[in-house]
């Protein structure tokens, strides 16, 4: 009993694993959060879009000598309004929109960081997310990000569950549809940012919609699965925290395979008719 | 006359001295003045004028692709006319938005959510109680009142879709009530709604009518249409007939709705043998 316990509670004699922890319960709280969104109205391919899309935001942010994150927000806030404009601009349709903005952005992140000589980042963390090289000011910034989309979420209930149900209804009721829509992928794209510390730009996807669909599966209103999926993903999170300690793992895999690990015995037992 | 101006006062309002609402009596709910509609060069609509309400029944049939639906679109905004006009109470369809509450067609709803009855009509209020802020007493007393007017209190807790198309569309009638819009249009409302829903459909829709509302209803199904609604509008692309039901689904409008041979809808027509053809509008 005591080495269980001694296993749980030792890595966080360590700080980074303390920074660790904070980083990776806010991403395994906030993704599903807003994921709840992405898997209720199939956004998951734009959410995997942003997410790559974000690269040479974070490489820039490495290669200018500021934090990641500071390349990255901009450019995450820029792509996701970008694709409305773009759909709407040239006709082609949303999803090839997303798809080219996502190739070539990763592409232009990727061509940076093999030019790029000297900057203290491999390829591997920021594609499969290195959650305990976080740096103290990596924490503040997270726990900003988060509590602002969290507050943005919690102001625009209402009105983002009006127009993810009923787009043409809440138009006609008079909400700002377009805007609430860019408003919901800003907030995505801000999610995303703070999420690939410790997922990666790979995995992101995952810890946005394996909780939220393991949720969706279990309960029945939008605030439940909201509340529950953040509960599978900070369960995630913690869990795949663990793995990378002790077995040397990147986070972003740990973290996905235990989230996974929830949702596939749910998956097995319970169906929803829609 | 006593009948009449029991159910339909407000529609003989624009003779007479209007009276302490007159000002809303005298402007009609909707009026539109050859309105034109294309997409990418083709007509969806060809120079169609009527005017509505308020306090009328109105139901818009014609063939699919008849333009019932860009119609509806263009009343609430979310077609630009291509030609001619559209003023919803006297305004223009974006100003007027929240004046109308606007039932879509079911495909365009994301069944998928998972949202109570009871959520859904207090999106109606959602203008009413304003951005940053949370339902208030009156909110919910407004909510449960329109919940029970379509009765569908009982299943105010069951998520949308659980429910049978009937029940889905009475909660869209009673989030139309909860926004207190004094126009309602429903897009296609009445594919797939068993017999029990639209009883009480047409009971809240008789109601409001009576209260001075104006309720437009696209719809498929020709029968009992005349004891149904008010008047109908009669589309294929351009209109063929607008007025009172029985004087205006005559065989000749049904022919150029449905082409040279309507005998599979003839039995449903009232007074077949008259010859009004109602293009008076």
């Amino acid at each position: 009993m005591d080495t269980i316990i001694d296993a749980l509670y030792d890595p966080f004699r360590h700080g980074f694993m303390v920074r660790a922890l904070v980083v990776s319960l806010l991403v395994g709280i906030m993704c599903p959060v807003i994921g709840s969104y992405v898997v209720t109205r199939r956004l998951a391919f734009m959410g995997d879009a942003l997410s790559h899309a974000i690269m040479p935001g974070l490489v820039g942010g490495f290669l200018i000598g500021i934090s990641p994150f500071a390349g990255a927000i901009p450019v995450g806030i820029a792509v996701a309004l970008l694709i409305g404009v773009v759909s709407r601009r040239t006709g082609v349709s949303e999803d090839t929109t997303i798809g080219i903005l996502f190739a070539g952005l990763f592409a232009l992140g990727l061509t940076m960081l093999t030019k790029a000589d000297g900057i203290p980042v491999d390829l591997e963390d920021i594609l499969l997310g290195q959650v305990l090289a976080v740096s103290p000011a990596d924490v503040y910034v997270t726990l900003g990000l988060a509590a602002g989309v969290l507050t943005a979420l919690a102001l625009l209930h209402k009105e983002l569950v009006f127009a993810s149900f009923d787009p043409i209804g809440a138009t006609v009721a008079g909400l700002p549809t377009a805007a609430l829509d860019y408003a919901l992928l800003v907030l995505l794209a801000l999610v995303i940012v703070l999420a690939v510390q410790a997922v990666g730009v790979v995995l992101v996807m995952a810890m946005l919609v394996t909780p939220a669909a393991t949720a969706y599966l279990l309960v029945r209103g939008f605030i439940p699965m909201m509340a529950l999926s953040a509960f599978l993903g900070a369960a995630a999170a913690i869990g795949g925290l663990y793995l990378s300690f002790y077995y040397n793992l990147p986070s972003g895999p740990a973290m996905t395979l235990v989230a996974t690990g929830l949702f596939l015995p749910v998956a097995a037992v319970r169906r929803r008719t829609a | 006359m006593g009948l009449i101006g029991n159910k339909t006062n407000a529609r003989a309002a624009p003779e007479t001295i209007p009276e302490t609402a007159g000002e809303a009596l005298a402007i009609p709910a909707i009026q539109v003045e050859n309105l034109t509609v294309e997409f990418n060069g083709s007509l969806a609509l060809d120079d169609v004028s009527f005017e509505a309400g308020p306090g009328t029944l109105v139901s818009v049939v014609g063939p699919n692709g008849s333009g019932k639906s860009t119609l509806m679109r263009a009343l609430v905004g979310l077609v630009p006319p291509t030609s001619g006009s559209i003023r919803i109470n006297g305004l223009s369809p974006m100003k007027a938005r929240g004046q109308i509450a606007y039932v879509p067609q079911r495909e365009h709803v994301n069944w998928r959510f998972p949202i109570a009855a009871y959520d859904v009509v207090m999106q109606g209020r959602t203008r009413s109680i304003g951005l940053f802020k949370l339902p208030g007493r009156t909110d919910r007393e407004i909510v449960q009142q329109s919940l029970e007017r379509v009765h569908m209190q009982d299943r105010a807790s069951a998520l949308v879709h659980e429910l049978s198309g009937g029940q889905r569309q009475r909660v869209f009638v009673a989030r139309g009530l909860a926004q207190e819009a004094s126009i309602i249009l429903l897009d296609e409302a009445m594919s797939g709604v068993d017999a029990t829903s639209q009883e009480t459909l047409f009971q809240v829709f008789g109601e409001l009518r009576d209260e001075g509302k104006t309720i437009a209803v696209a719809t498929h199904d020709l029968a009992e249409l005349a004891d149904r609604y008010d008047t109908c509008l009669c589309l294929n692309c351009r209109m063929c007939g607008y007025g009172p039901v029985e004087s205006t689904l005559t065989p000749a409008v049904l022919e150029q709705m449905y082409g040279a041979s309507p005998s599979h809808i003839h039995h449903h027509v009232p007074a077949a043998g008259e010859e009004d053809h109602g293009h008076d509008h």
